[in-house]
């Protein structure tokens, strides 16, 4: 079976790819917020959001432009997109930031940055303003306190923004070692957004 | 929002859009961190494959569809160009063939009735108002 321009293998490693991507970045929306990820979705699935947005592209191939990043950039910046814009349209919304307010244009975005660098304000709409994102890192922090390569990458992606492939450049890490102690440091970060969350819900 | 909490808030969408990039940075780590949601992986790749097939005949023949419909407007447009052609008393067939450089077509062009002059211009100027609109 050849799909389009890709082969299977290449579709197989985007399908797989795209939804890790989407199920670990929909987890964020109920933290801090007591709410439940299924009300983000609509009733529907995570899968559903991936293949409709595998959909568009299908339909409208000449939107993707190479230059900006890669095919699986695109489609992860055109699902992070579009679940902001469904919550938007949601009579109950109240606390995502309209971040189409400045942005109604769909199509025609010639902003200079790459889908991955676009990606940004959309997850930034993700989470509430009024919290306190300080005691957060504080929390995280002591929580990986002794456990070096945790600690080097929660720094070098916290306070210096650095990628994955720097942060291994940076700290001299096998890939490895990176994913084991990323491992960790997700862990203790949704320690944090339960520990946040509860917190909340009490004051 | 104060730039020091906007701040401290980025720093930790940063840091969460970081975790989600590295549970999808390889198709290992995206199986692995799939397996450990529950997610059976091979059921779906093979029925994502399916769909995307489906997905791209779709798009496939209603891209098709459009250049037809697209091919058929332009026909019109290409047949009442050709049909006011004619109807010009000054209409040269000669230098019209000269002109959109026709020469191979038109190498028996005594054996030609009109209709057939006319059929031929309808294609020709079908093909140079559809590259046209392709080229704008």
């Amino acid at each position: 079976m050849n799909t389009g321009t890709l082969t299977d293998e290449e579709w197989e490693d985007i399908v797989v790819r795209l939804t890790a991507f989407t199920r670990s970045w929909v987890r964020g929306k109920p933290w801090f917020r007591g709410e439940k990820t299924s009300t983000f979705l609509m009733g529907k699935e995570v899968e559903d959001y991936v293949f409709a947005a595998i959909g568009k592209y299908l339909e409208h191939p000449e939107k993707f432009d190479p230059n900006q990043g890669g095919l699986l950039e695109y489609l992860k910046y055109n699902l992070v997109r579009s679940f902001i814009a469904n919550d938007l349209r949601k009579k109950e919304n109240k606390q995502t930031d309209d971040i189409f307010a400045e942005d109604n244009d769909d199509e025609d975005e010639e902003s200079a940055s790459s889908y991955s660098e676009r990606m940004l304000p959309y997850t930034d709409a993700l989470f509430p303003d009024d919290i306190d994102y300080n005691s957060i890192k504080e929390y995280i922090e002591k929580e990986v306190q002794g456990d070096a390569d945790a600690e080097n990458i929660f720094l070098g992606i916290y306070s210096y923004a650095m990628k994955r492939r720097e942060v291994i450049e940076e700290f001299t890490m096998t890939a490895v070692a990176y994913n084991n102690a990323m491992r960790r440091l997700t862990t203790v970060i949704n320690r944090a957004a339960a520990h946040f969350n509860k917190n909340k819900q009490t004051v | 929002m104060s730039n020091k909490a906007n701040q401290s808030k980025s720093d930790f969408v940063n840091l969460f859009l970081s975790t989600a990039e590295n549970d999808s940075s390889s198709k290992e780590a995206a199986k692995e961190f799939l397996a450990s949601e529950g997610v059976n992986t091979d059921k779906l790749v093979s029925e994502g494959l399916k769909k995307i097939k489906k997905m791209q005949m779709l798009a496939d023949a209603s891209r098709t569809e459009q250049e037809m419909k697209i091919a058929e407007s332009v026909k019109g447009e290409a047949t009442a160009w050709v049909d006011n052609l004619l109807a010009n008393i000054n209409f040269s067939l000669t230098e019209l063939v000269q002109k959109e450089e026709l020469s191979m077509s038109f190498r028996n062009v005594e054996n030609l009735s009109k209709d057939d002059i006319r059929n031929i211009l309808i294609r020709h100027f079908t093909l140079k108002f559809m590259n046209k609109q392709h080229n704008r």
